[in-house]
């Protein structure tokens, strides 16, 4: 499951940014590949594949940043509570 | 006129201890920004840059960066902070236009500098603002740390170069209406007038925080950290544009100002942010320049911030700031950018260059205060913008019987979107390198979030098939994000003048 959620990321932020073979651990709005404009299109993409809702108070760099660390937040959001 | 570099003296002689910098984990105090500024400065001479030497920056927010804004300026130097967000053409078309032969680099520029200007054969020194540097397997032969040249360059027989008033203290590139970005030059008076003048009017004082969300390469960011110096406040910059994160920062660092375009606060007050949930009873202060910012905006933000002042401003790189609305006249004057800061005379004129009735609407113009010399390496464009003393700025608007002045948007199709201008050709240019494209324009609509959003009207060639995606992935591929069209439509074909020119106007 978690394979596919890492992957189902990467090809879609690899399609965000018009570049391929993205390290997954790097900070994509620090390198330049995203921008703060993305950051919509991106939550629309993980609530509607993942079915999450991602509240205002995790909309942060920490969460979003690179491919491993929303797939660490999108893992923890799916989890049942 | 005390230059910047000799005002963050003369705050780190006053209060070496006090916070000068904060970004992330990072308080380094005005002691130690002057001292290392001061090392850089010794380290460059050495190197036998200074004045009228352009050095370029390429780099997010930092402290390392203020350090490199202060030592090239203390080396007599100019600097050229260039756009973050530019890519290969951009970036390679700013450091052949002014001639960078050293420039300034941190780790997360490193790669696009290397694909840039790796082949194109930069052979100048390299100064790493960050301890490592991807360049991607190129070979740059001159490769210096900022850390090892504080770190041991000798300081003590350094002696500041002295810059005169008219000095080039930095280059300011912007977009224009037509072709590649401009550079606009700044001097040292410029810097000085308008720290000062902007420092007045936003009554700053030694207790201030200010966020600078703002990259360096535009000139409120400058004017932000420029202030905090002279008065010896602490600037806080912000790296990170998520809404979140913003919060947090303001919260945390018990932020006082704030200086932001009007897209900013479109993203701050949109569903998803935190912003209206907290209160922030440390902003003294929030001030916006850069295009319009709706006015259901400004009610929202005058209700979310009801102890914060708000200074709605008007100002072109050219000019570096024309007017401001002081707050007690917000609600007497909805929809003004204000009077002239000290020091400017502003008008209003007609295509004869006669000076408009009040009320009635025409060219901006601005002289006193402020005004650079000129572009760079342009002298038809310099004496085509800047007559006998006053600059004709390219905006409309009209001014009152009080001296109010009203914005009325651009008059050469300049698109403002998200406070970056946009070049209508350069967008257009892009799309036309796809094949299935006949004819394209692009223009600036009203968007609900972000004030501005740019909009290609695209015709296609006959049989040739696009889609809108089609068109804004290509644009993603070559123009930094604020110019790509986030609207494409498609049409059989475009209005036109009588003389074949596609008639925008009609568009809108």
């Amino acid at each position: 499951m978690s394979v596919n959620i890492q992957d189902q990321l990467q090809e879609y932020v690899e399609e965000l940014a018009k570049q391929d073979s993205i390290d997954p651990s790097v900070n994509l709005f620090e390198t330049g590949l995203l921008t703060s404009v993305h950051v919509l299109d991106l939550i629309a993409f993980i609530e509607e594949r993942f079915g999450i809702v991602i509240s205002p108070d995790d909309l942060s760099i920490d969460n979003f940043g690179s491919i491993d660390a929303m797939a660490t937040f999108v893992e923890k959001a799916m989890q049942p509570a | 006129m005390v230059p910047v570099h000799e005002l963050l003296r003369r705050t780190a002689t006053d209060s070496p201890d006090k916070e000068a910098v904060v970004c992330g984990d990072s308080r380094v105090s005005y002691g130690t920004v002057d001292e290392a500024a001061t090392a850089l400065a010794a380290f460059l001479a050495s190197r036998g840059i200074g004045r009228g030497d352009r050095v370029g920056i390429f780099a997010t927010k930092s402290v390392e960066e203020i350090v490199a804004i202060y030592g090239i300026l203390r080396a007599g130097a100019a600097f050229v902070h260039i756009n973050p967000q530019y890519r290969d053409v951009h970036l390679r078309h700013v450091i052949a236009d002014c001639g960078i032969k050293t420039v300034f680099l941190d780790g997360s520029r490193a790669r696009i500098f290397a694909g840039a200007c790796g082949e194109a054969g930069f052979s100048g020194p390299i100064i790493s603002l960050s301890d490592e540097l991807a360049l991607d397997g190129k070979t740059f032969s001159d490769v210096t740390h900022l850390t090892s040249i504080v770190g041991t360059t000798p300081r003590q027989q350094f002696r500041p170069t002295d810059v005169g008033p008219d000095d080039l203290a930095a280059i300011i590139y912007t977009s224009g209406s037509t072709g590649m970005p401009k550079g606009i030059m700044v001097t040292h008076r410029i810097f000085h007038d308008a720290t000062v003048a902007s420092a007045e009017v936003l009554h700053n004082v030694p207790a201030d925080r200010i966020i600078s969300v703002t990259p360096f390469s535009f000139d409120g960011a400058l004017s932000q950290l420029f202030t905090a110096t002279l008065v010896g406040g602490t600037l806080v910059q912000q790296r990170s544009s998520f809404p979140k994160d913003i919060v947090d920062t303001l919260l945390k660092e018990r932020i006082s100002g704030f200086h932001a375009v009007p897209s900013l606060w479109g993203v701050l007050l949109q569903e998803r942010s935190p912003f209206p949930q907290y209160r922030y009873p440390h902003l003294r202060y929030v001030s916006i320049i850069g295009e319009v910012l709706p006015a259901k905006h400004l009610a929202r933000l005058r209700g979310l911030l009801a102890s914060t002042q708000f200074y709605l401003m008007y100002g072109t790189t050219e000019a570096f700031r024309s007017t401001y609305l002081p707050p007690a006249d917000l609600d007497r004057k909805p929809g003004s950018a204000g009077i002239p800061f000290p020091g400017v005379s502003l008008k209003v004129v007609d295509d004869a260059g006669n000076q408009c009735p009040p009320g009635e609407t025409g060219t901006i113009v601005h002289s006193g205060a402020f005004v650079s010399p000129g572009y760079w390496n342009d002298p038809e464009r310099t004496k085509a913008t800047f007559v006998n003393g006053w600059l004709h700025t390219g905006d409309q608007g009209r001014i009152d019987e009080e001296g109010y002045l009203y914005y009325a948007g651009r008059r050469d199709g300049l698109i403002k979107a998200q406070g970056f201008r946009v070049s209508p050709e350069e967008v257009e240019t892009c799309i036309h390198q796809l094949d299935a494209v006949a004819e394209a324009v692009v223009i600036g609509v009203p968007a609900q979030e972000i004030g501005t959003a740019v909009k290609a009207i695209v015709v296609l060639q006959v049989g040739a098939n696009a889609t809108a995606n089609d068109v804004i992935n290509h644009c993603r591929r070559g123009l930094p994000h604020y110019m790509v069209p986030s609207i494409v439509e498609f049409r059989p074909a475009l209005p036109k003048t009588n003389g074949h020119k596609i008639n925008r106007a009609a568009l809108v």
